[in-house]
Parts: structure tokens; sequence; C-alpha cells
């Protein structure tokens, strides 16, 4: 199993490398800008940012839109960003592998469980260190704009800027939803993304996990997973229902399905090119 | 060793591919099968490696019967259609990648299968820059590098030399004198008689 990790680590690198280096031009765009805003909003006004503001911008999620206001509603187009770019780098390397190379490498792990398991590992993994670079460069634009790491967010630049519609000051509360939330609600999108590619067509997965996060960015309901992932959402920010407890179940059983619905599936299709002419 | 196949069918949308195989393999032979495109020699190919499930009959191997009592075989090693390796990686560390899964191979052994399809093993070009011939050569030392009880190889002899064949047809009397199963699949009806000793004809999923 360790070997079969290691291979998959090792090969969904090398396949998703300039993937990789795409994300990290997109996340350098997406805190060039959180640091203009934010720098633009204080001028002059005596306002000093906080190290927390800036992971807020990035990482907080559009604004929120109440449903009798959706004509209001502008595409949030770098927080979408982030997540397309890591959808599509968890989108084609499970499939892709297994219609190439990776059939040796099943044939020679002698049991479907463990590579399956394996690209779930794998898809955990990645999914973790995509949000290490986001966190790590938004640590560094926090830094160099010389961020005080006051341990709360400035209510008038997340209100001004960050588009909040209002701000807790629970810390408890805005590490879960800003640092944890995010990456457990991606990680459970990931998984489901990977299995429906499995049973389907990789395109087919993007789609589905790429619908669930624009339609949250629109309607903030209980049902679209992504809501669980934004700040802005929360029923602690806004007059939402979308607490973080609930998405922490919602995201584990997503996660637990989509992993026995792959390992059942997996353990009985057929392994032939999608495209077969029989 | 051997291969027992019973009444082996598999359908797929609707398509009989394979209808009602009986074909005992044992081992310290080369089986070769041939018939036209589509008859259903890379299905069989499937069947036996575990790739595909067959909708009818049973794969039993010494005892043991696929998708029963194993997922895949226990030893096999196969060239099933195309061979697909990493692209940015030499031929030596694809085949290193690959051994280290079940790490019963080292260094050496991996160097030695590369000479013996005529590929050098300090090539530095990555596969990626490989001609067919190459890559089919390295898909064949992939197959076999780790002496398995079962060797698969669906057209070895595409896209290779006059010399790459004769290096072809000793490595499969070594596994023959080594007591393996070996199942190819070949265009060619005339080097088929040479490299194999029982020849199965086949013709829409149908054993002759």
């Amino acid at each position: 199993m360790i070997r079969l990790l290691r291979y998959d680590l090792v090969c969904g690198f090398a396949a998703n490398i300039k993937k990789i280096v795409m994300f990290v031009i997109v996340m350098i765009l997406y805190n060039v800008i959180a640091y203009h805003e934010i720098m633009a909003f204080c001028k002059g006004t005596g306002i000093k940012p906080g190290m927390l503001d800036y992971f807020c911008y990035v990482l907080g999620g559009p604004k929120y839109i109440p449903e009798n206001m959706l004509d209001i509603y502008e595409i949030p187009v770098m927080w979408l960003m982030v997540q397309i770019m890591i959808a599509y780098i968890i989108g084609y390397y499970a499939i892709t592998d297994l219609h190439r190379y990776g059939q040796h490498i099943l044939l020679r792990s002698e049991s479907r469980i463990k590579w399956w398991i394996s690209k779930i590992i794998w898809n955990v993994i990645t999914v973790l260190s995509m949000y290490a670079i986001v966190f790590l460069m938004t640590f560094i634009t926090g830094y160099i704009s010389g961020a005080e790491c006051k341990g709360k967010l400035t209510e008038e630049i997340c209100v001004g800027v960050c588009k909040l519609s209002s701000v807790t000051q629970n810390e408890k509360l805005l590490y879960i939803e800003l640092f944890i939330m995010p990456v457990i609600i991606s990680v459970s999108i990931s998984i489901l993304q990977m299995t429906v590619a499995l049973i389907t067509y990789p395109i087919i997965g993007f789609v589905v996990s790429q619908s669930i996060t624009f339609l949250s960015t629109i309607y903030t309901t209980k049902i679209l997973l992504s809501n669980y992932a934004m700040l802005s959402h929360s029923r602690y920010t806004c007059f939402s229902n979308i607490v973080y407890s609930d998405g922490l179940i919602y995201g584990f059983i997503v996660m637990i399905i989509s992993i026995f619905v792959g390992s059942i599936y997996f353990n009985h299709v057929d392994i032939l090119p999608k495209n077969k002419d029989i | 060793m051997y291969i027992e196949l019973k009444n082996i069918s598999k359908t797929i949308k609707g398509t009989k591919v394979l209808d009602n195989i009986n074909y005992v393999f044992n081992s310290g032979k080369v089986y070769g099968i041939q018939g036209k495109n589509g008859c259903g020699k890379t299905m069989l190919m499937r069947v036996i490696s575990g790739l595909i499930r067959p909708t009818e009959g049973t794969v039993n191997i010494n005892g043991s019967i696929l998708w029963k009592d194993m997922t895949f075989p226990s030893s096999i090693g196969t060239l099933i259609e195309n061979p697909a390796f990493i692209d940015s990686y030499t031929g030596f560390k694809n085949l290193k990648m690959l051994a280290s899964i079940k790490g019963n191979i080292g260094d050496e052994e991996i160097r030695t299968a590369l000479t013996r399809v005529g590929l050098d093993s300090d090539d530095n070009r990555k596969y990626r820059k490989y001609s067919l011939g190459m890559k089919q050569k390295l898909g064949i030392a992939c197959a076999f590098m780790e002496y398995p009880d079962i060797v698969i190889l669906d057209e070895p002899i595409n896209a290779i030399d006059k010399d790459g064949v004769i290096l072809v047809r000793e490595i499969l009397n070594d596994l023959k004198k080594r007591d393996k199963i070996v199942i190819i699949a070949c265009h060619d009806a005339e080097e088929m008689k040479i490299l194999a000793d029982e020849i199965i004809q086949m013709e829409r999923g149908k054993v002759l």
C-alpha cells in the first residue's frame, strides 16, 4: 500500500506539474489583488489590516446575496478560479492513469481496493498541498504588507473589502470557518468528483464538482456543499442557516459515500478504454 | 501451473465478444492466439488478466478462481494493446518504478531485461523520445522482467525490426524453459508458427 501511494504521489505530481505551476500563478495574482484592494481601502483611514483580513479576503468566499436580491450577483472570479484549479488538478490523473501506466501497477498490486484507496489518499494529499500553497502565499502577502497578527478580523476591511455582511470575533469559529472548513469541503468535493469521473468520464466529474461550487456562490442553501466552505455565507456573518457543524457532517457523509460507491464500482468494473469499439 | 478457462462468455453492450470458451493452458508452453481483428483475442487476454469479468464461466488458475479467490492472477506480466509508460521517465526509471511495487527484483534484473529486448539500460532518453519499436520493446521487458508465472503479450512484434524479432523469440524460449505460461497474439501467421507451440484459432468470440 505504501509503495502504491508512493507511486501515486510521484506520478500524480509529475502528471500535474504544469497545472500546479498555473495554480501558483493564480494564487500570486489573487494575493496581489488582495494586497492592492486592502491597502487602497486602508489608505488615509488609519486602519491597520491584520493577517486574518488577508485570509478572509482569499478564503472567506463571495458576498452573501439574499434570495430576493439575486440580480446584484457578481461572479467571484478569483475565488472560483482557485476551486476550478483544484478540480482541474484532481480531475484527470486517476482515470488517465488507470488506462495507461496504472494498469501495470494495478496488476502488480493484485488488489482493486488498494488501488482505489491509494488514489483517494493521493486526492486528499493533493488538496491539502494546494491549500498549503494558499495558506503560505496568503501569509507571505500579509507579512510583506506589514499586517499585524492580532487574532481577529478588522470589521471595516471585512465588510468593506471582503464583502462580509457582518463580522464574528469568536476566535474558535473564525479559525474553523476560515482554515478548516474550506479544506474539508474541498476534500469531500474532490473525492466526489473523482468517483463521478471513475463511473462516467473525468469531464462529467469536473462539471458536477464545479456546478456545486458555482451554484453555492449564488444560492446560500444547506444542500449546496460549498456554502460550508465560505465564511461569508456562514450564519455567524449573514442571515443564513449555514452552520459549520452541519457542513462537517455533510462533508464527511459525501466523502464516505463517494469512497464506498467508488470501491464497490471499481471492484466490479471491466477495465477497458472508455471509447473502446467492441 | 495451469489456467483453465471454463465456459467463458463475455457480453458487452449486447454484443457477445467471447462465446463459451473452454481451454486449458499449461506451463512450459507458448500459446498463440490467432484471428481477424475483433475476433476476441484481446478480450480473452483481458479476461485471463482479471481486467474484465466474464459474464459467464470461470478462470481457474492453479485451483484458485479469478474474481472469487483473487482479484488478479498473483504472478502475471502483460503487454495488452499499446504500451503505456511515464513520458518524462527513461525506460530504466519506468521499469524501476513498476518493479518497486512488488519489490522482488533489483536494478541488475531490470538492466538485464532491457538488454535482452535490445534496449540500452543507460540510455538517458525520456520515454517520449522513444520510437514505436523502442516503446514496444520496453513493453515486452516490463511484462517479463520479474519472470511471472503467466506472461501475456498482445502483438509483441508490432513495430519491431528483424533483430528485435529474434530477441523476442529468444525471450519466449527462455520463458518456456523456465516453465512459464506464455500467451501471445500475433497477426503474422508465419511468425506465429515459429513463436508458438500451440495455435488457438479464434473467430467471432469463439475458439475454433
